[in-house]
């Protein structure tokens, strides 16, 4: 059987949502193609996009963005909670490879929620098994 | 770049039963299991307008395009613009 939920990364948001960057046609391609999957955003990942957004855009751009991105209900945002917190720094912690927090959150979420993810992180998607 | 996972029957099932059960998505299923997941106020229900806002920005779009390692992406610390 196949599920179609699919936990975004901030690699993937960022090429997205940047036009400048190298992987956006290939972001947007992604992205088209997966329009009609539900989605999940841990809150870790969407502090580091709406960060880098800024960075390279414009608080302007980034609250458009910010907006669009949470308006849509095919859209789940985690909060993640103080026991999860813990649970994701224990595999930070763990870990033989260079993963970021944000980047173990997402595959704490993948492998919590059986789904896949959208990045352009090659460690974060070998971590996943993607 | 991405995958779609193959679940067990059993899992896939279990998971059915509760999205009947519950009347919800199965997002919104997989979501209880992350306890602090929140849906905010929808407004679209599709990813269609967000892509078209993307490519309406795009068209105008003249400058260079730039190569990021998204290996190293930590709070935009190590993506310094000029």
């Amino acid at each position: 059987m196949v599920l179609r939920v699919i936990v975004l990364d901030s690699s993937f948001l960022i090429s997205l949502f940047l036009r400048q960057d190298f992987n956006h046609a290939k972001a947007m391609g992604l992205f088209e193609k997966h329009r009609t999957d539900e989605m999940l955003l841990t809150d870790e990942i969407l502090f580091e996009t709406l960060s880098v957004l800024n960075r390279k855009e414009s608080m302007e751009f980034t609250r458009a963005a910010y907006e669009r991105i949470l308006s849509n209900s095919k859209l789940t945002l985690i909060y993640l909670n103080e026991n999860e917190r813990k649970e994701i720094l224990a595999e930070f912690l763990a870990q033989n490879t260079r993963l970021s927090l944000a980047d173990v959150s997402v595959v704490h979420a993948c492998k919590r929620t059986l789904s896949a993810a959208l990045s352009f992180d090659r460690h974060l998607l070998k971590a996943i098994g993607n | 770049m991405s995958r779609l996972v193959n679940l067990s029957d059993a899992v896939y099932e279990e998971l059915t039963r509760l999205k009947k059960a519950k009347g919800a998505s199965y997002s919104e299923v997989i979501a209880e299991l992350l306890p602090g997941s929140q849906k905010h106020g929808a407004k679209t229900d599709n990813w269609d307008s967000l892509i078209a806002w993307l490519r309406e920005r795009d068209r105008n779009f003249k400058g260079k395009r730039e190569k990021i390692d998204h290996d190293l992406i930590l709070y935009g610390a190590s993506r310094d613009s000029p």
